[in-house]
């Protein structure tokens, strides 16, 4: 796809356009009493072309979200809607509420959702989910679409015939992985055949190297059935990467529009520049952390050491899957150790033994020489879980969950406790009023902080950051890990950083392990590892990644050559 | 389903502690009754009822006639247990199964409009309607249908099961069980309605909030099948699951029931027996009560592997 000047002069494209919005304004009611209604989004214009994908990118908040539901018609009655949509070849504006809007859904306009494991009914097979949308675009019963929809799974990479067949119309959702379900949701939003497709995050939920075939597929499809695709995303790289023109959206507005490789290489807007600083911190050969280590600090017997782990668990149908198998891991004081592998790997349950949460069938923990006792030693090696709201007690306020730790582990009460809890909340950058808030009050970014606020509370050695900042912003992820680096020079905190974002690791760690299937497959300092992958796993891990600088078709092509 | 044999051994122990804890034994009252009191007289019976001894031959004489199915005589009746129960039990049994087919369907239904139409007034009514129904007793609910559809209407009869001395052909004498049935199984039902209609009305809310259904719709799917299929279908399960934890509840609902319509049912022969302390009759109810409900969760539990696809014993996918 070329650049056209065109776009840049008018982001609102000329005739080829097959979705058109102008002047979209967005305004939820009012959320109670003596409130007044809130603006999501406002003046938005944009359009997309035959063939052509458009990146929608923004934190959360920006309305992206919010965009991409009104064009769906997918609001919440009661919801206004202000401006003008138009698709080629059909009258009238579709913002209008009411019959126009009919047949539209699924025929013209389909979307595919972030979570394909949400997005698909888990009581009925997955091939009746395909042919139901197949028929009511064709006025057929759904038996008689089990051909389309046949079709279209084979389209999608699960054939009924072939060596890799499996009779995937009868499965259930249950039965499937995340990257299957995604492929099962993309078939139901084609099932249609609809000109234009809006995707909502659909890759984030998936591992790297599952969301890089997703996107091929998409990618493939937009330009086998010249579909019109708005890609929704919080990663400016994947954005950059995957679309022919990326918009940026902030707090509700279009603050720049243009073509992915202008962006990516010259924003002209700072906020887009910031962005693009943070997401492509990968890409840049930003130099590691020096680590605060003294020297000699490795040959002694200081610091968490995980020796020749083995767990297994039961499987499906019997059996047992074994999810770790031999690691050997140590994390010394003051040193950040990243973890990587994809879901399955082994990763999270590795974070649980090392923490005593889970405990190893064979292979020990050993702190400063001596087995770990998670009972008496609780407070020296403590957890960030990746949800920050599901770790809290909802019913109760921050400074709550805060004492718990304090009393228990230090001793600490009433005066003294209130004077480190915000001393704690300082220390991670919170407001210390915010204490008194209920967890549902806080931002995703601030809650993050309050749970690492309570990890430090009984003065650990050593916390697991178990994917701590994958729910988060760009910006924000940014900040909770400048604090936690500052927290590792200040006080010689020892940090395990599971993640499954290359980038969050390659940002923070001095070293890094990849688990693979349970087995470490490489480890090393950070720098190495991923720049000169000794191991084929570890390449893979790393060419799934978008780049933010390549696009993604280019990618596509060299893989049909090489 | 094999879970159920310890659940009734369980029962069928409790059933005997509690037993043994009652005062006085069937023997007893049988004597106050006649007014004689020879000890020996008394002992003869002990011994042919199986009364007599410690408590844990007793228990042994118990276990091994309950492994013979065999419930006891009873003193009552002058007749096996087993069979006074088994000429009750029929009717027990189609008012149940009646009750909880129609307060779990009209449940349903009615808890699915007020879903789909929640806010308005369709739904304010119903929720009511059924929160009023919930809050009265059943036996006065009994006595008011009784007041006006038996004595001022005079379209239903105002109790028992059947006409006695009418001369019918079996489908006439079906139609004239149903008859008799219409008033004591919507009184039963319409008690235990409030129940399904909330809990139908807040799973559909709850999964017209799910994921599938926003998609659903934005595959275009006609309002009417999202409504059935990725609405309903699926708030249906927590609804089942409900239905087998209420049998026991109902079947206890029904001795009221049974009491006000003059039904002889198992509740009214529970109530006999307490009155006559026929405690061997009052353990073979028990006992039967508890093969009902057990009976009822074994079939929830088969239609819920029919409703549920995850609770499914297959595990992979078939080549």
């Amino acid at each position: 796809m070329t650049d056209s000047a065109a776009y840049e002069a008018n982001p609102i494209a000329g005739d080829g356009a097959v979705l058109k919005v102008t002047d979209l304004r967005v305004r939820f009611p009012a959320p109670g009493r003596g409130s007044s209604p809130v603006t999501a989004v406002s003046n938005l214009s944009l359009s997309v072309d035959e063939g052509q994908v458009l990146s929608l990118i923004g934190e959360s908040g920006s309305g992206k979200s919010a965009t991409l539901l009104a064009i769906a018609a997918l609001l919440p009655a009661g919801t206004a809607l202000e401006g003008d949509m138009r698709l080629s070849g059909r009258d009238g504006n579709l913002l209008v509420p009411g019959s126009r809007r009919r047949g539209i859904a699924g025929r013209h306009i389909s979307m595919v959702f972030q979570n394909p494991g949400a997005s698909l009914n888990p009581v009925l097979s997955v091939g009746s989910q395909i042919d139901e949308v197949a028929a009511a675009h064709r006025g057929l019963v759904p038996a008689e679409a089990r051909g389309i929809t046949e079709e279209l799974l084979d389209r999608v990479g699960l054939p009924h015939s072939g060596p890799q067949a499996k009779n995937w119309a009868r499965a259930y959702p249950h039965q499937l992985s995340g990257g299957q379900k995604q492929r099962i949701a993309i078939a139901a939003a084609l099932a249609g055949n609809p000109r234009v497709l809006l995707a909502d995050e659909p890759t984030t939920a998936l591992d790297a190297t599952v969301q890089a075939q997703i996107l091929d597929l998409l990618l493939e499809l937009v330009d086998e059935r010249s579909i019109a695709m708005i890609f929704v995303t919080h990663d400016l790289a994947l954005a950059a990467s995957i679309g022919d023109r990326i918009a940026v959206m902030r707090t509700g507005r279009l603050i720049e529009v243009g073509s992915a490789g202008e962006i990516a290489r010259r924003p002209q807007k700072t906020y887009t520049g910031e962005l693009m600083r943070t997401a492509l911190s990968f890409t840049r050969s930003a130099s590691a952390p020096p680590a605060v280590q003294k020297p000699g600090r490795e040959t002694t017997k200081e610091g968490l050491l995980l020796r020749s782990i083995h767990r297994s668990f039961p499987a499906r149908g019997g059996g047992r899957v074994q999810a770790l198998s031999g690691v050997t891991l140590k994390i010394g004081s003051g040193e950040i150790v990243g973890l990587i592998g994809e879901s399955g790997s082994g990763k999270t349950t590795l974070g649980r033994i090392t923490v005593g949460l889970e405990k190893a069938e064979s292979g020990e923990v050993i702190l400063d020489g001596s087995p770990f006792d998670p009972r008496g030693q609780r407070a020296t090696v403590q957890m960030v879980f990746q949800d920050p709201l599901a770790s809290f007690n909802p019913r109760r306020a921050i400074k709550e969950a805060l004492v718990h730790p304090l009393r228990r582990h230090l001793g600490l009460t009433g005066r003294s406790a209130r004077a480190r809890i915000e001393e704690l909340l300082d220390e991670v950058g919170l407001d210390p009023a915010l204490g008194s808030r209920q967890p549902n009050q806080l931002s995703g970014g601030q809650l993050q902080r309050a749970a690492i606020a309570r990890a430090l509370a009984a003065r650990p050695r050593f916390v697991v950051c178990d994917e701590a900042v994958a729910s988060l912003d760009v910006s924000v992820r940014a900040q909770i890990l400048e604090l936690l680096e500052r927290l590792r020079a200040d006080e010689g905190l020892g940090i395990l950083m599971i993640s499954h974002d290359l980038g969050v690791v390659k940002s923070i760690a001095d070293r890094t392990v990849v688990l693979f299937n349970g087995r470490e497959v490489e480890s090393g300092p950070t720098g190495q590892v991923l720049k000169s992958p000794r191991e084929g796993y570890t390449r893979k891990l790393i060419a799934a990644v978008p780049s933010g600088l390549v696009p993604w078709r280019e990618r596509l092509q060299d893989e049909a050559v090489g | 389903m094999l879970q159920a044999l310890p659940v009734l051994a369980l029962v069928a122990v409790g059933v005997f502690i509690l037993l043994e804890m009652a005062e006085g034994d069937a023997v007893d009252a049988y004597l106050a009754g006649i007014g004689s009191g020879d000890a020996g007289f008394a002992a003869d019976l002990r011994e042919r009822y199986g009364l007599e001894g410690n408590i844990g031959t007793r228990f042994l004489t118990y276990a091994i006639r309950l492994a013979q199915l065999d419930l006891g005589h009873s003193v009552a009746f002058s007749r096996d247990v087993g069979a006074v129960i088994l000429e009750r039990l029929p009717n027990t049994l189609l008012m149940m199964v009646s009750a909880i087919l129609l307060s779990a369907s009209m449940g349903i239904l009615l808890g699915g409009i007020a879903a789909l139409r929640r806010g308005g007034p369709t739904d304010a009514a119903i929720t009511v309607g059924a929160l009023i129904l919930n809050a009265t007793p059943g036996f006065w609910l009994g006595l008011l249908a009784i007041i006006l559809f038996a004595v001022k209407l005079r379209w239903l009869p105002i109790g028992g099961i059947s006409t006695l001395d009418a001369d019918l052909s079996l489908f006439g004498e079906l139609l004239d069980v149903a008859w008799h049935l219409v008033l004591p199984v919507f009184t039963l039902a319409l008690t235990y309605l409030a129940l399904y209609v909330r809990l139908m009305r807040g799973a559909m809310i709850e999964t017209d909030a799910s994921g599938w259904v926003l998609a659903a719709r934005a595959r275009g799917l006609p309002a009417s099948r999202i409504a059935l299929r990725h609405i309903a279908r699926p708030a249906l399960l927590p609804v089942v699951t409900m239905i087998g934890l209420q049998s026991g509840a109902l079947l206890g609902g029904s001795i009221v029931i049974e009491t006000v319509f003059s039904i002889p049912g198992l509740g009214a022969l529970a109530f006999e027996a307490v009155l006559q302390r026929d405690l061997q009759l009052l353990a073979g109810i028990l006992l039967t009560g508890t093969v009902l409900v057990v009976a009822v969760n074994v079939v929830i539990d088969l239609l819920y592997r029919l409703l549920d696809p995850r609770v499914r014993l297959d595990a992979g996918l078939d080549s």
